[in-house]
């Protein structure tokens, strides 16, 4: 639901762990609505959403301390740096450890931020700032207790290639170690492991187990 | 307590926010300093109908001076996609929105209250009593930040929400200003502040108890 508007009228859907799933559909087709559905940041007319049998109803913060949403915009504070914004984030998703600097300049290194840890995010350009939203699942990823389900909502979108690519390596892993990622993109992607759906906006449905 | 970590991680955030935009805190200030400074130029200088006057001003001032930095709470957060996640913070919302509350008040709240006795002075009051009355301010600016946040939650995304902000906030806010006034005009007078204090501590704490919780809903529900 969007308002008063129901923007997709029929899903069913369900991901088994150490899978990829790769929404695809027109723009206005709901491929935002839907993640944000699925992250509980918006409501659902009719059906049900459940995680290991879980639903918000029951346990929110459960789900939400497994899950990792990322959207259109990257979720962190222009006036604080990238290294500022990853720490305080671990911390409200629990992660502690004392070598926590050192997993956040790794995480960076992947997404090849290591020169710009120190420097506040309205400096940087679109794709940097998407590249530092992004090291949140790379330093997730080095805890044991890291989220299982990623919900990333067109991540590709001002991406150079290299670093594409070395995202899709990340992706990888992650379902290869039984993660699940939820993504929405234009862009084409190699991934592992990887269900395609199309959301028709003329249907509005979408099927798959 | 759950998520403790995660609470004090949005109250670090924040103060970090406010301390890189200090500018903002002064230009508050400067704003309450003018507010003060106005009130003289229309009502005339003579110093007994000033300082029968003063702690209303004070008080006054400081209802409208927190207005349009209270109008800013969520708006940043909601346009850096910061919102999303604090919403999925896996600790209960109303904590989190108190957290940043009271971030609120030591960026907003108490420099307004440490900066009172200047105002004081310039509106010609003895300062004997006005241990009191910065206590008042500082109870006071407390509940003002709580009705502040709901109502910055519930014009988060309207167009001209400072306007609709004052007339969500001021009706609210008619308590404080109450109790507020009354106590200070008591510690003012030598006379005993203790009732209409008591009173104001009273009403804080009803906010407390109501707000987060309205502001939560309000900002899960907004989110459509």
């Amino acid at each position: 639901m969007r308002g008063l508007r129901e923007v997709i009228k029929s899903f069913d859907l369900s991901v088994e762990a150490g899978q990829a799933v790769v929404i695809r559909g027109a723009n206005g087709s709901g491929k935002t609505t839907l993640l944000r559905a699925m992250a509980g940041l918006m409501p659902i007319a009719s059906g049900s959403l459940s995680i290991d049998g879980i639903s918000y109803d029951d346990d929110r913060a459960a789900i939400h301390q497994d899950m990792i949403y990322i959207g259109h915009r990257d979720g962190f504070s222009g006036y604080l740096t990238a290294v500022e914004n990853l720490k305080l984030w671990a911390d409200t998703k629990g992660y502690q450890s004392a070598e926590i600097k050192k997993k956040i300049s790794d995480a960076l290194k992947v997404l090849s931020m290591s020169g710009f840890a120190d420097t506040p995010l309205y400096m940087m350009s679109e794709g940097q700032r998407k590249r530092c939203g992004l090291a949140r699942l790379v330093l997730s990823q080095s805890f044991e207790t890291g989220a299982k389900i990623w919900l990333l909502d067109e991540p590709l979108t001002a991406l150079d290639q290299n670093t594409a690519h070395a995202f899709g390596a990340v992706i990888n892993q992650h379902t290869e170690a039984g993660g699940i990622a939820v993504l929405s993109t234009h862009h084409d992607i190699k991934l592992k492991r990887a269900t395609i759906i199309l959301l028709d906006e003329s249907k509005s449905k979408g099927g798959l187990s | 307590m759950i998520g403790l970590p995660a609470l004090i991680a949005v109250f670090k955030r924040d103060l970090l926010l406010g301390w890189r935009g200090i500018g903002d805190i002064m230009a508050g200030l400067m704003f309450y300093a003018i507010i003060a400074a106005l009130v003289p130029l229309a009502i005339g200088p003579d110093p007994a109908v000033l300082q029968s006057m003063a702690t209303a001003i004070i008080w006054i001032g400081l209802l409208i001076a927190t207005l349009p930095q209270m109008e800013k709470l969520f708006t940043r957060d909601a346009m850096e996609g910061v919102l999303d996640h604090l919403i999925m913070i896996p600790a209960p919302l109303a904590m989190i929105v108190l957290a940043k509350v009271i971030a609120a008040w030591m960026l907003i709240g108490l420099p307004m209250t440490l900066f009172a006795p200047l105002l004081g002075l310039m509106l010609g009051l003895d300062l004997s009593g006005f241990g009191l009355v910065m206590l008042a301010l500082a109870v006071g600016s407390f509940g003002l930040l709580l009705i502040g946040t709901l109502s910055a939650s519930l014009t988060l995304g309207a167009r001209r929400s400072g306007v609709l902000m004052a007339i969500l906030v001021l009706p609210l806010a008619m308590p404080i200003l109450i109790f507020g006034t009354a106590a200070s005009q008591a510690a003012v007078n030598g006379v005993s502040a203790g009732e209409p204090l008591q009173l104001l501590c009273g009403i804080t704490l009803v906010f407390v108890a109501i707000t987060p919780f309205l502001t939560a809903l309000s900002l899960r529900y907004g989110q459509e």
